[in-house]
C-alpha cells in the first residue's frame, strides 16, 4: 500500500516536470524569438527597408535612396544600384536635418517638384543647331545641363538644396524669382532643409533623373 | 509506452519551437535582393514606337528585382554615358549616343516613328563581330529615298563599326562613324559608342548580361 501510493506521487511528480520542462523550453523559444525583435528595431528598420525597396524596384521605375549615414545618394532601377552620388554637408545643418526625420526611421517620399537655379549647359551653340536642324529635334530636347545649384522638393515641404563646383548661369531669372519667394515662404513656415555638395557629373545624373519625378527613400 | 509518447510529442514540439524560434531571430533576411544573382537570358520586346517613359516590358516582371553579381551595363539616356559596373565599383565608363526623341512620319504609308532608347532592363542577346546593318523602312523614309524592294540594297557594312551588342527588338550598342557626336542623343534608338570602348565592352561581357537603362 505504502509503496504504491509512493509510485503514483512519483508518477504526477515526474508528470509535473515533464510539463514544467516543456512550458520553460516554450517560453525560452518563443520569448527569445520575440525579444530579439523588439530589443534590436535595426531588424524592423531593415525589413521595411528591403519591403519599399522591392515595391519600387518591381514598380519597374528608377528611384532614389538619401542615406544620411553613407552620405550618398543611391540611383536604383530593379534592385540595381545605377549610380552612387557622394555628398557633404555641413554637420550641424545634418543633425538638424536628422531631427526634423525623428518620427520614421525610413521615410518613403517622392520628388514632386524641382526647381534648377543655374547650370552648365554641355553641348556647345554650334553643335546644338547643326545636330538641332539634322536630326529636327528641338534645341531644348538635345541640350543636357550640369548643374550648379538646383533644389529638389518632397513632400510635407522638405527641401534638399543640391550645389556643385560646375560654373553655370542662370537658367531663367523668371524662374529663380518665382523660387525665391517660395524659399521664403517655407523659411517662414520653418519647413526642413538641407544643402548638400557633390560632384558636378553627379548632379547631372541626378537632375536627369528628378526630371521623372521618381519615389524615394530617405534614410535619415 | 505512454513515457515513449510523450517524449516523441515533446521532442517534435521542441523542434517545431526551435524552427519558429529561429525563423524570428532571422527575420526575412535570408531572402535579400542581393543574394540572388540569376539572369533571364530573355530581352526586351519594346518596339521603336513605345514610348520611352513606359514601365519594364512584361518579360522583364519575370526577372528577380536584384543586385545582380556578374558586372552589369549601364546607360545613363540624360547624361549619354554607358558603364560597366558591379554593385560598388565602375569597371568601364564611356561617353555614348542615345536616342533623340524625334519623330518621324512617313506621309506615304501614314506609319510614325518615335527615336527612343527604350528604358528599363534588358539582356544582351547577341554578339556580333563586324556587323552589317539592315537599314528599316525609317531609314530610307528619312532620306527621302524609296524604300527598295531587293534586300541587298539595305545592307550596309559601314555604320555599325566592329562590333554589335544586341538587346533585344532591333537594339544595339554598337560602334559609329559620327564619333564627335558622342555625348549627344542623336541616335534612333541604338546605343552608340566609339571604337576602343566598343572593343573592350565587347570583350568583357557575355550573352545575358544585364543592361539596365534609365
Amino acid at each position: 500500500m505504502y509503496i504504491r501510493r509512493h509510485i503514483r506521487i512519483g508518477r504526477i511528480v515526474s508528470r509535473g516536470l515533464r510539463l514544467f520542462l516543456l512550458i520553460f523550453l516554450c517560453l525560452l523559444c518563443f520569448g527569445c524569438g520575440g525579444g530579439s525583435e523588439q530589443a534590436d528595431p535595426t531588424n524592423d528598420t531593415a525589413t521595411s527597408i528591403k519591403e519599399i525597396e522591392k515595391r519600387l524596384a518591381l514598380s519597374g521605375h528608377v528611384y532614389l535612396i538619401f542615406d544620411f549615414n553613407q552620405m550618398e545618394v543611391s540611383i536604383k532601377l530593379f534592385g540595381a544600384a545605377v549610380r552612387d552620388c557622394k555628398f557633404e554637408c555641413d554637420s550641424a545643418a545634418l543633425d538638424e536635418w536628422k531631427s526634423s526625420l525623428v518620427s520614421k526611421p525610413i521615410i518613403e517620399d517622392s520628388v514632386i517638384s524641382f526647381h534648377l537655379s543655374s547650370a552648365k549647359a554641355m553641348v556647345g551653340e554650334r553643335e546644338l543647331a547643326i545636330v538641332a536642324e539634322v536630326s529636327q529635334v528641338s534645341r531644348e530636347e538635345i541640350q543636357r545641363f550640369m548643374p550648379e545649384e538646383m533644389v529638389l522638393y518632397f513632400g510635407q515641404g522638405r527641401r534638399i538644396l543640391i550645389k556643385t563646383d560646375a560654373e553655370g548661369t542662370p537658367v531663367s531669372r523668371l524662374a529663380n524669382l518665382g523660387n525665391w519667394f517660395r524659399e521664403s515662404a517655407d523659411a517662414v513656415l520653418g519647413r526642413a532643409d538641407i544643402e548638400l555638395r557633390m560632384s558636378g557629373p553627379d548632379a547631372m545624373a541626378l537632375y536627369g533623373v528628378v526630371r521623372e519625378v521618381p519615389k524615394i527613400i530617405i534614410k535619415p | 509506452m505512454k513515457n515513449a509518447v510523450y517524449i516523441a510529442i515533446a521532442a517534435v514540439l521542441l523542434l517545431l519551437m526551435i524552427t519558429l524560434g529561429t525563423y524570428q531571430f532571422k527575420g526575412d533576411y535570408g531572402s535579400g535582393l542581393t543574394l540572388s544573382s540569376e539572369l533571364v537570358p530573355e530581352g526586351g520586346t519594346l518596339s521603336l514606337n513605345e514610348p520611352s517613359d513606359s514601365v519594364v516590358p512584361p518579360d522583364f516582371l519575370k526577372m528577380k528585382p536584384i543586385q545582380p553579381r556578374q558586372p552589369y551595363i549601364v546607360i545613363d539616356c540624360y547624361c549619354n554615358k554607358l558603364y560597366l559596373r558591379t554593385a560598388d565599383s565602375v569597371l568601364l565608363e564611356a561617353d555614348c549616343s542615345t536616342g533623340s526623341g524625334a519623330g518621324l512620319y512617313d506621309t506615304v504609308s501614314g506609319r510614325n516613328w518615335q527615336f527612343h532608347t527604350p528604358k528599363g532592363v534588358f539582356t544582351v542577346h547577341t554578339k556580333l563581330p563586324n556587323p552589317w546593318w539592315r537599314k528599316p523602312d525609317w531609314a530610307f523614309v528619312e532620306e527621302g529615298i524609296p524604300i527598295p524592294r531587293v534586300e541587298s540594297e539595305r545592307l550596309d557594312n559601314n555604320m555599325m563599326g566592329d562590333y554589335a551588342i544586341g538587346f533585344g527588338d532591333g537594339y544595339f550598342i554598337h560602334g559609329t562613324i559620327y564619333e564627335r557626336l558622342l555625348g549627344i542623343a542623336v541616335t534612333h534608338g541604338c546605343v552608340r559608342l566609339s571604337a576602343d570602348k566598343l572593343r573592350e565592352l565587347y570583350h568583357r561581357i557575355g550573352i545575358g548580361t544585364r543592361i539596365y537603362v534609365y
